[in-house]
């Protein structure tokens, strides 16, 4: 509960939407592990999966106002909360889950702006969980914009625009009906998926054409902390937190690699093709949508300076993807694929 | 025998808000088939379906709470009260009015700190549209507002009556069409059966 | 689980049958208990959030459109009276089998529950459409609400099933499999449901018939207070109601049956066509239902009949709703107790044959779904219990399909039977009591059901595997 037990120590609730042997959550059972190693026991994690304890969207509001200790928010889902977090959102900025990672961090440090939402909501960035760069995959073959055409693809978020400045028709669908809409022919392809997702959802063995878009990395999550319950901790379990949510990043992206591997060999086996939109067609979509400006106009109609986010964004992925040599499990398995 | 008769600002409330459920379920229907068919014969799905029809369901899932209410439909547990005396009935009334008060209150407190809260995040949708949720939740507010006065005027009545040394007729007001309930007091009411089963039995061979 | 925890889980169930016992509205029963459990494990403030946030997130779910629209389409081809026509030629069919009309309507919940993933809008329609068929073949309000709420339970092992999907999300078993090894064990309920039906009424009618002899025995002037046909709580005299349904049968509504027809291949036929998912098709069964309705009522009467569809709709959706809101509460409560890890780790920790531990683990099931809806119990149990069994050597999908039918055995258990609710919901008069009471037969049949599944697991895995070998 939020403040200690009888003994002094703490038991953290931590809702998630993902469920328990997801990659994100392989990775928060890693910090957690760690978290008790380094206390002695002193604070442990109670995990509340699949939205068990609340929904995604209301993940931020419960860790302010009590419902909850710790949270894993997806992007997707922090619109109306942790509006300036969505700037990692955008489409073509980046291949490299592990460069957006760094800048969902540096930019907590680096810009107010940014840093404001959190503080607003009373909740405190631990580490952010990578999802992987945006995969479509379809019932027919597309290797170009033209096969694109007149598709209906399922897609959510901003991969939605994408995919209407595509000529695709985008349909929002839960996840969870993917598979039967697309054996169905409700849907001809989906997307807002990364590789490592498709297990999940039955998609890695049903999945005959799959195509990078170009798109990037799309979409992310991040662990918050209850600000306030943090601040009450004594300072050596705060240390603990702080020192092994630094190697939170590199538990995420191993847990990422490790199931994208698993989904890459079973859509080898089952005889998916992969194939890459051309460059040229990527920027032609990337100008055609235009994401980063209506995304800076629509926040800066409600006070933000998003300019300088968007600005502080590009200046750090520019900087990490000097000295990062991380492969996508999507980019890795095409490259593989193809030897 | 003395029925609850809600007051008409109540009762006229209840209808409005009842009927506007049941537009807003029209409308969630007709713009999920013009959905399909337009996805299907021009490849082009309505932006934002998925979207606007969430919103219509929170709406549609409540408004009608408080029409449910004095129509008797909500689910309570009968068959302990059933075999107590008009004393203790008349003393668990008073308990059932003075907890609806408070998960009322509560209840009512609470939705309109989610209503402020929407407003001043300016809430929206996750999804493409990215729609304010301020009116579902507005909605929300109301629904269980009307409700709660509904119920807690209900059980006042009850409690009114049994205060009186009456017995409350409180079954449900709307019997449902098919099935033609037999005269008596609801609280041991006899098994519905039809008209031609009825007049049957009472004429042993 | 510590000793304060206990306290206060003994606290909260003491507090919330005791609401139930006072005749409190059942949801705001788990609500409030639920947060009084908030209260005493965080705080205050949690308790109001939790209650607060519920409605909206409880709602604010778009796969949920399909309970509102399939009430509708229900309540739409009542007033139509299709539902009637589609009984009467049923029942006209199976009239020669002991319980014909019981028979039609658990038939007619198989047929529902192949396009709705909704046990709720499943009993919500059927028992509008079919209780009284039943009644007045005479077999009285309790076997009626029994079949109906049994039936209801199908809708989740025939597919589409929105709790097999749930389960494959949160298990990662592979949704589709899923989904195809719930046909099997659906048939084989429906087969159990209907032995379960004609001994109910044959050995019913052997006890009148009894009744009948002890009767003529005592005499003529007995037999007037005992052929009282509505005794509290008891079932008509059947067999005098039987005669007059069994002589006279209503003329044939063949037009009515050829559109109840049309209403279910519009519904099935979006989905399996490829036109629209099972939740949309939802939408286009409630609009070929509310076309037909106006087809066959005169045009002065339209306004009227649709106003008074929708209002009836709209009144069992927010009552369903408002179940749910408060479930949702209780849910959290339960889920911050960790009772349900606690009492897994309890069965776990006697190291035990893997069947011993298979069979502990679904008996662990039934007690938490006196409380929870089948949703909550398989997003609280399926990760815990899942992977343990896996562990154990059992079949992930084979488990999947078992579990979900345990869980889908809360919707029907009481005190908390979802379906039993909504059906009280729909018809008014039953009384949770009697409904209770009808329900108890199927409970066991179900029993029956599981033990098959259990022993003979090719009912279950057939299909999925067979269509994975091709
Ligand atoms: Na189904
Ligand atoms: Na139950």
């Amino acid at each position: 509960s939020g403040a200690a037990g009888a003994d002094g120590t703490y038991v953290l609730h931590y809702t998630t939407y993902s469920n328990s042997t997801s990659d994100q959550s392989r990775a928060i059972q890693r910090w957690a592990e760690e978290v008790e190693e380094a206390t002695d026991g002193g604070v442990t994690v109670r995990f509340h999966y699949s939205q068990s304890l609340v929904g995604a969207d209301e993940s931020v509001q419960a860790t302010l106002d009590g419902r909850a200790d710790m949270a894993q928010v997806g992007s997707i889902y922090a619109a109306s909360d942790l509006s300036m977090f969505t700037v990692i959102e955008l489409p073509f900025e980046t291949k490299n889950p592990e460069v957006q990672m760094t800048a969902i961090e540096r930019l907590y440090e680096e810009n107010e702006v940014y840093r404001e939402d959190f503080d607003r909501q009373g909740v405190r960035l631990l580490f952010p969980l990578p999802l992987g760069i945006a995969a479509v995959g379809l019932q027919q073959e597309a290797r170009d914009l033209d096969d694109l055409r007149g598709r209906s693809v399922r897609a959510g978020g901003l991969t939605s625009e994408v995919m209407l400045a595509a000529g695709a028709n985008p349909v929002a669908m839960t996840a969870n009906d993917i598979y039967e809409s697309m054996s169905r022919g409700v849907v001809d392809g989906y997307t807002s998926l990364a590789i490592a997702n498709l297990p999940t959802f039955g998609l890695s063995t049903t999945t005959p054409y799959v195509l990078d878009p170009g798109i990037g990395a799309y979409s992310s999550s991040i662990v918050v902390v209850n600000e306030e319950l943090f601040q009450g901790m004594p300072q050596e379990y705060r240390d603990a937190l702080t020192e092994v949510s630094a190697r939170g990043i590199s538990f995420g992206l191993e847990e990422m690699d490790a199931l994208g591997e698993t989904s890459c060999t079973e859509l080898r086996e089952s005889g998916a093709e992969f194939a890459s939109l051309p460059e040229d067609q990527v920027s032609e979509l990337r100008e055609e949508v235009d994401a980063a400006e209506s995304w800076v106009a629509r926040y800066e109609e409600r006070g933000y300076d998003a300019r300088s986010v968007l600005d502080d964004y590009r200046r750090i992925i520019a900087e990490e993807s000097e000295s990062s040599d991380y492969a996508d499990p999507l980019v890795a398995c095409m490259g593989g694929g193809d030897a | 025998m003395t029925r609850f008769r809600p007051t008409r600002p109540l009762a006229s409330a209840s209808t409005v808000f009842s009927l506007a459920a049941g537009l807003l379920l029209l409308v969630l229907m007709l713009l999920t088939v013009a959905d399909v068919v337009s996805r299907n014969v021009q490849g082009r799905s309505i932006l934002g379906t998925v979207d606007i029809s969430t919103l219509l369901l929170v709406a549609v899932a409540f408004l009608g709470l408080s029409s449910a209410e004095l129509d008797g439909r909500h689910v309570a547990v009968s068959l302990i009260e059933e075999r107590l005396g008009h004393r203790t009935r008349t003393v668990l009334s008073a308990v059932r009015a003075v907890l609806l008060v408070v998960v009322g209150a509560l209840m009512v407190w609470g939705l309109g700190e989610v209503l402020f809260s929407a407003v001043d995040r300016s809430e929206t949708t996750n999804d493409i549209l990215r729609l304010p949720t301020w009116p579902a939740k507005l909605v929300l507010f109301l629904s269980f507002l009307l409700f709660f006065v509904a119920a807690v005027g209900r059980e006042a009545a009850r409690l009114r009556a049994r205060l009186a040394g009456r017995e409350p007729d409180d079954g449900p007001a709307a019997a449902t069409e098919a099935v033609v309930i037999d005269a008596g007091a609801p609280d041991t009411a006899p098994e519905p059966v039809s008209p031609a089963a009825a007049h049957h039995g009472e004429v042993p061979r | 689980m510590t000793g304060g925890t206990i306290l206060i889980l003994v606290a909260v169930f003491a507090v919330f049958l005791g609401l139930l016992a006072i005749r409190f509205h059942v949801g705001l029963s788990l609500m409030l208990a639920g947060l009084l459990g908030v209260v005493l494990m965080r705080s205050t403030g949690a308790a109001v959030s939790t209650a607060a946030n519920q409605p909206y997130s409880t709602a604010a779910d778009y796969s949920l459109t399909i309970i509102p629209l399939f009430i509708l389409m229900g309540v739409f081809a009542v007033h139509a009276r299709l539902a009637q026509a589609g009984f009467d030629l049923a029942s006209r069919v199976l009239r020669r089998l002991p319980g014909g009309t019981a028979l039609a309507s658990l038939s007619g919940s198989g047929l529902f529950a192949a396009v709705t993933g909704s046990s709720v809008a499943t009993v919500a329609t059927m028992a509008r459409v079919s209780t009284d068929a039943i009644v007045r073949a005479g077999h009285g309000l309790r076997l009626a609400a029994g079949v109906v709420c049994a039936g209801g339970t199908l809708g989740v092992l025939i597919p589409p099933s929105i709790v097999l999907v749930l389960y494959g999300v949160v298990t990662e078993e592979n949704i589709g499999q899923l989904l195809l090894a719930g046909i099997g064990p659906g048939l084989l309920t429906i087969l159990v449901y209907a032995v379960t039906i004609v001994l109910l009424v044959v050995l019913g009618d052997r006890r009148r018939a009894a009744r009948e002899r002890e009767r003529e025995k005592v005499g003529a002037a007995a037999a007037g207070s005992a052929g009282t046909p509505a005794a509290p709580g008891g079932d008509p005299a059947p067999e005098a109601a039987r005669d007059p349904a069994g002589n006279r049968p209503p003329p044939l509504d063949l037009v009515g049956f050829g559109f109840l027809v049309v209403i279910f291949a519009v519904s099935i036929g979006t989905i399996y066509l490829g036109v629209a998912t099972a939740t949309e098709a939802a939408s286009f069964g409630a609009v070929s239902a509310l076309v037909i309705l106006l087809i066959r009522t005169r045009p002065p009467r339209w306004m009227r009949v649709v106003r008074d569809s929708v209002a009836e709709a709209v009144g069992m959706t927010a009552m369903t709703f408002l179940l749910m809101v408060g479930a949702g509460v209780f849910t959290y409560f339960l889920a911050l107790s960790g009772a349900s890890t606690a009492v897994v780790n309890a069965v776990l920790s006697a190291d035990l044959n893997a069947y011993v531990v298979l069979v502990l683990c679904l008996l662990v099931l039934l007690p938490l779904g006196m409380f929870l809806d089948g949703i909550s119990m398989i997003l609280i149990a399926g990760p815990l219990l899942h992977p343990i069994l896996v562990g154990y050597g059992f079949d992930g999908i084979w488990l999947g399909v078992l579990i979900v039918k345990v869980a889908e055995m809360a919707l029907i258990t009481p005190p908390v039977g979802m379906n039993a609710f909504v059906y009280s919901g729909a018809v008014p008069e039953a009384g949770l009591g009697r409904i209770f009471r009808g329900i108890v037969p199927f409970i066991i049949a179900d029993f029956v059901v599981v033990a098959i599944l259990i022993l003979v697991p090719e009912i279950t895995t057939f299909i999925p595997y067979l269509s994975s070998a091709q």
